[in-house]
């Protein structure tokens, strides 16, 4: 039964990391965050955890307890990984390409007001929001 | 949301020539829906976005992201830029 249970779970790594560098995707990029929760991949995983953990209580014996080891960080660092985008909060931006950037009126950073109103000609800027303060 | 004392310091530190504006109450983040309520060290922050606007004042490309560790890349700002020369197409 372990060796279903580690089949499982470090197939799926090896699935999981295939379709990385397959994709050309860098890792951590938004759009593996964006991307659907792979429920097929996290599901297997998960039963491979379960499995492992039944083959232990069955037989507490050192071999169970290292491949269980192994595949602990690799449980928690797949479903944290595919998950993670659950946890943030709805952000969906108020603003849809072609409507007009909302007024306002601001200090820059020599304190003076820097303001324009919405659909007020300007010339063309990017506005890029930041974390701030590094 | 830094205020700007900590902008000028940014500014003078990494010698941009660009503006930078504060929203130290996050007015504009709330019009646009994008402040990331305690999103660093239970401060509010905004969450990564960049909105080109063009010369009648309206969006034309707009990236956003979840957190704080992933930006808007150059090559797709500059994408983004070239494709200001081409007018904005009806919707």
């Amino acid at each position: 039964m372990i060796w279903i249970s580690s089949l499982l779970v470090f197939g799926c790594l090896a699935w999981c990391v295939a379709g990385l560098s397959s994709s050309g995707v860098p890792f951590g990029h938004e759009q593996l965050i964006h991307a659907r929760i792979p429920w097929l991949l996290l599901g297997l995983v998960w039963s491979g955890a379960g499995l492992g953990l039944a083959a232990l209580a069955r037989k507490r014996k050192l071999s169970n307890w290292l491949i269980l080891g192994l595949e602990a960080p690799v449980v928690g660092f797949l479903s944290f990984y595919f998950l993670q985008g659950s946890f943030l909060p709805d952000h969906t931006i108020a603003l849809e390409v072609g409507q007009s950037f909302p007024s306002y009126a601001l200090l820059d950073q020599d304190e003076t007001i820097q303001g324009l109103d919405a659909g007020e000609p300007r010339e063309p800027a990017l506005y890029i929001f930041y974390r701030g303060d590094w | 949301m830094d205020p700007p004392e900590t902008s000028r310091r940014l500014r003078d530190h990494i010698k941009a020539s660009f503006t930078f504006l504060s929203d130290p109450d996050g007015k504009l983040l709330d019009v646009l829906n994008i402040r990331h309520r305690e999103g660093r060290e239970g401060l509010d922050i905004a969450f990564p976005t960049a909105i080109l606007v063009d010369n009648a004042g309206r969006a034309r490309w707009i990236y956003q992201s979840d957190t704080y560790r992933q930006r808007a890349r150059p090559e797709s700002i500059f994408a983004a830029i070239h494709s200001l020369k081409h007018p904005l197409e009806a919707n």
